[in-house]
């Protein structure tokens, strides 16, 4: 991939893959490093990669996983729905609204069992679910289960009935 | 309809019946057949994955019409209180005592027939939940973001990432890159 073509993906995709590797369980730092190792693998790698945005964001999970594994042995992070701390301020203070509702999407899908985690952190980076069945090597039940139930809980949760606005 | 391989389930009850419930305890891998049956049947997918998939085999066997086949199905798969640790062949023994039959003998007349009735009544279950969903359910979810859904993800991408630090991180990413190719490498704009 070329440089200038590398950076008009980078722009688009960078924040989706940060949020993809964070929703799966892991902090923000994490998933920034993990986010921007992958970034910079496909950016080297001599191999032609024919879907890149599902191959950053498996790298970038493998990569968090491996980091994960390596804080793991010295006993500084574990990798449970509770490290799903919200990151410093990352936004002006006139979007605090966008900011709250945000962070109170975040304490929800920390709920979530991590399969139904790691289903909606697909789904919301616009995988259907039979491509989530396929990036995550499970049954399209499973999935269309998970999904079901994980945006039935949010919505309870979140109250998005109230928005007026069709979420299901 | 959820697509389940009914020939699936049945192999997977097979090996079910082999390792017993202790296979399932270490967290019901290696039965995704059984597991997206669990899913639709239940309509839930809390829990651990053995767990669902045992509730799912008792539901099953206590649907069994045929009361001999119900206790040999206890037996077969250790359902019985104190059981489930019991060897294969134990199992299998005490199954076939319900038929008065050998163990050779049940392995090959009534364990296929028990294992086919159950596959029945594992996609039944499956059917039954499909057709008589909860209220909530009734919506099916659809296979892409609704807008709401849309405008959070998009909030929680850019309070974990602002404009700025997207920026930032490019040029780092771009170095990066640059210095592990060394010259040959992509060039920075």
């Amino acid at each position: 991939m070329e440089a200038a073509e590398f950076a008009v993906f980078f722009k688009s995709e960078y924040p989706a893959l940060v949020r993809h590797v964070f929703l799966r369980g892991f902090t923000r730092d994490i998933a920034v490093d993990a986010a921007q190792e992958a970034m910079i693998r496909l950016l080297t790698s001599r191999d032609d990669v024919r879907q890149p945005r599902a191959w950053i964001r498996t790298t970038a999970y493998r990569v968090a996983l491996a980091t994960l594994h390596d804080e793991q042995r010295r006993d500084q992070v574990y990798r449970k729905a509770a490290t799903l701390s919200w990151p410093v301020p990352a936004v002006p203070s006139d979007k605090a609204e966008q900011r709250d509702e945000a962070e109170r999407a975040t304490e929800c899908i920390k709920q979530l069992p991590e399969r139904q985690r790691d289903v909606m952190a697909w789904f919301y980076d616009g995988y259907s679910p039979k491509e989530i069945a396929q990036m995550l090597g499970i049954p399209r039940a499973t999935v269309d289960s998970n999904l079901r139930h994980a945006r039935k809980k949010l919505k309870s949760l979140l109250g998005g009935a109230d928005t007026g606005e069709e979420m299901l | 309809m959820t697509s389940i391989d009914p020939s699936r389930v049945m192999e997977e009850l097979q090996t079910l019946r082999r390792v017993g419930l202790p296979g399932l305890r270490l967290g019901g891998h290696g039965f995704p057949a059984l597991l997206a049956a669990a899913h639709a049947a239940q309509g839930s997918t809390d829990g651990p994955d053995g767990a669902q998939i045992e509730k799912l085999l008792r539901t099953a066997v206590s649907g069994l019409g045929d009361p001999q086949l119900q206790r040999a199905a206890n037996h077969g798969f250790g359902l019985d209180p104190g059981q489930s640790h019991a060897r294969s062949m134990d199992r299998r023994k005490a199954a076939a005592a319900t038929y008065r039959v050998s163990a050779e003998r049940f392995r090959k007349v009534q364990e296929p027939l028990l294992l086919q009735e159950l596959t029945g009544r594992i996609l039944e279950a499956v059917r039954l939940r499909e057709e008589t969903p909860d209220v909530d359910e009734e919506e099916t979810p659809s296979d892409c973001l609704g807008p709401w859904e849309t405008r959070l993800a998009q909030g929680i991408a850019s309070s974990l990432v602002s404009d700025g630090q997207a920026e930032e991180a490019l040029k780092s990413v771009l170095a990066r890159a640059t210095s592990r190719v060394g010259s040959s490498g992509p060039e920075a704009d």
